[in-house]
């Protein structure tokens, strides 16, 4: 899917501010009140379809493997937007990240649940793609992670059309790309860097196998659904609350 | 007259090849497991406003590459073959569009009844966004015995169809014992449902030997057992290789690779105590 940076108005501010300022406080005034946002086609949070009809699911990509900035999806304009961290643009600082890295759209990990309130979080593997490209591929497994005493799962999933696109499972990975699954451990519980008790703010117990992926992905697009169909959504019933026959174009309607 | 002759026999040849030129190419899927056809219907609920017929979430499509995987914490499950001989394969579940009657409800148009507490799921045709699709039925967990059962129920894509027979119901679970991972589950029987076959195979399978009834008092759910169980291959998804623990990471060691644990906590059968296996899971028709 083809995308269109934008650069907003508070970038051109910001320039034109340090400008005006004297020397020494041109390079911070240059970097903090950035803000970068990707506009795709379609909303990255809701206008794309999560899963797809060969059982592939799409992951729209927020985070190109090797790179350091931090952009995630705005659920209120469906853009993908440089996350800000106490008034400043979001990088990672630490190595680029290991693989691409995004999110499946129209999922949900409901707070209520103990989820954090986003979609669900996705490790590609396959080929570095830009950011906001929409990338189809296949279940394997997730990387169980705690962050700060929440659940924080990262799906991993297999680009097609990659070196990675036949592994069928994490066993499978571990066989055919020795250490991989090392390098993404290490690497997601070690980027955020030691907590003021002197572990890593982030713990793994492993990983988890397909059926418990699968079953996690999916009733995170259930509960998407769920959120987001009203009464309205739905067919009317009758009067005594009996739904009425449905006769679908491409179906032949011989009845229920 | 030698040359009379030639072309008598060229208009010979011709004549005798056209009907081959003719006849459209046989798809040997249409033969295996039956011809692809329309979903005999939508349910009210499964297709949003624009028509789109949503997918089940947890949809899987399974090869040989990649195997499904069953979990028993989802059964039971729908099965369906789609044009190009794959299998889908999803668990039942609560639809976004659907409801559920407490009263249970009652149709007039076609004089369908639901029972109370009647919840709307997602069918068969959710595998396939309401795509043309061959045999179809369920996969159905029985804990007595620890196995998982085949039948041919599907009311969209079974039912309805001259064509479906039980020839292709073991076409069809051969596909699914070499293309799914069933755990700790072994391979219960296959039930060809005879409620869901045509009139013609009905009638010559209800003087058949091997025909038995959920209930042989009520004579409920016709069936015939067109293959026995059998243990479950083993799949790679089983540990081959664990995977090496993060170097030099204060966290919680890793535990092994997923395929270290079980794929599936399903309870050992109790000897004794096993009931048969029901043919299928319920009456509702689709």
């Amino acid at each position: 899917m083809k995308a269109k940076p934008i650069v907003t108005l508070a970038a051109s501010v910001a320039l034109l501010l340090s400008a005006a300022l004297p020397l020494t406080s041109i390079a911070q005034e240059l970097v903090t009140p950035y803000v970068s946002v990707l506009k795709g086609e379609k909303n990255y949070w809701s206008g794309i379809d999560p899963i797809n009809r060969d059982g592939t699911v799409n992951v729209v990509i927020e985070i190109p493997a090797g790179t350091t900035a931090k952009y995630e999806t705005n659920k209120q304009t469906g853009m993908l937007e440089l996350e800000q961290k106490n008034g400043a643009p979001r990088f990672v600082q630490y190595l680029g990240y290991p693989a691409n890295y995004g999110a499946i759209p129209r999922s949900v990990l409901l707070k209520s649940k103990g989820g954090d309130g986003d979609s669900v979080d996705v490790i590609v593997l396959g080929q570095a793609v830009p950011r906001g490209a929409v990338v189809k591929g296949r279940v394997i497994g997730m990387l169980s992670l705690i962050d700060t005493g929440e659940i924080d799962n990262k799906a991993i999933v297999v680009a097609e059309d990659s070196p990675f696109a036949k592994v069928a499972n994490i066993a499978d990975l571990d066989a055919k790309f020795p250490g991989v699954t090392a390098i993404l451990q290490t690497w997601f519980t070690s980027y955020k860097g030691y907590g003021k008790d002197g572990k890593l703010m982030l713990s793994s117990s492993g990983f988890k196998g397909r059926a418990e992926t699968i079953k996690f992905i999916g009733d995170a697009i259930l509960d998407f659904e769920h959120s987001v169909v009203t009464e309205a959504d739905k067919r009317p019933l009758d009067e005594k609350g009996n739904p009425y026959l449905y006769r679908w174009p491409g179906a032949r309607n011989v009845g229920e | 007259m030698q040359s009379r002759f030639k072309l008598s026999l060229g208009a010979l040849l011709v004549a005798l090849a056209l009907p081959s030129f003719g006849a459209p190419p046989v798809d040997p899927l249409d033969q295996k497991y039956g011809l692809p056809s329309q979903p005999a219907y939508i349910k009210h609920y499964e297709a949003d406003k624009t028509g789109k017929v949503l997918l089940n979430p947890y949809l899987q499509v399974a090869t040989k590459d990649f195997p499904a995987v069953l979990d028993v914490k989802s059964a039971p499950f729908n099965w369906v073959i789609d044009m190009e001989g794959r299998l889908g394969l999803i668990p039942e579940a609560a639809h976004p569009l659907g409801r559920t009657y407490a009263k249970g409800f009652f149709r007039p148009e076609d004089k369908s009844e639901r029972k109370p507490g009647t919840r709307e799921n997602y069918g068969h045709v959710s595998s396939l966004g309401g795509a043309p699709g061959r045999i179809s039925g369920e996969i159905l967990y029985d804990k007595g015995t620890n196995t998982y059962t085949i039948n041919n129920k599907s009311g969209r894509y079974t039912k309805h169809n001259v064509d479906r027979t039980p020839e292709q119901l073991v076409e069809a679970a051969k596909l699914i014992r070499e293309v799914v991972d069933p755990g700790n589950v072994a391979w219960g029987p296959v039930y060809f449902l005879l409620d869901y076959a045509s009139a013609e195979i009905r009638e010559k399978l209800l003087a058949d030997p091997r025909l038995a009834f959920d209930d042989p008092k009520k004579k409920s759910r016709p069936h015939i057992v067109i293959m026995q169980g059998g243990p479950a291959q083993a799949f790679a998804e089983k540990p081959t290789v664990a995977a090496p623990a993060p170097v030099a990471v204060a966290a919680p060691a890793a535990k092994p690779a997923e395929a270290a644990a079980p794929v599936a906590e399903a309870p050992a059968p109790k000897p004794g105590k096993a009931k048969k296996p029901k043919a299928a899971q319920n009456d509702d028709p689709s």
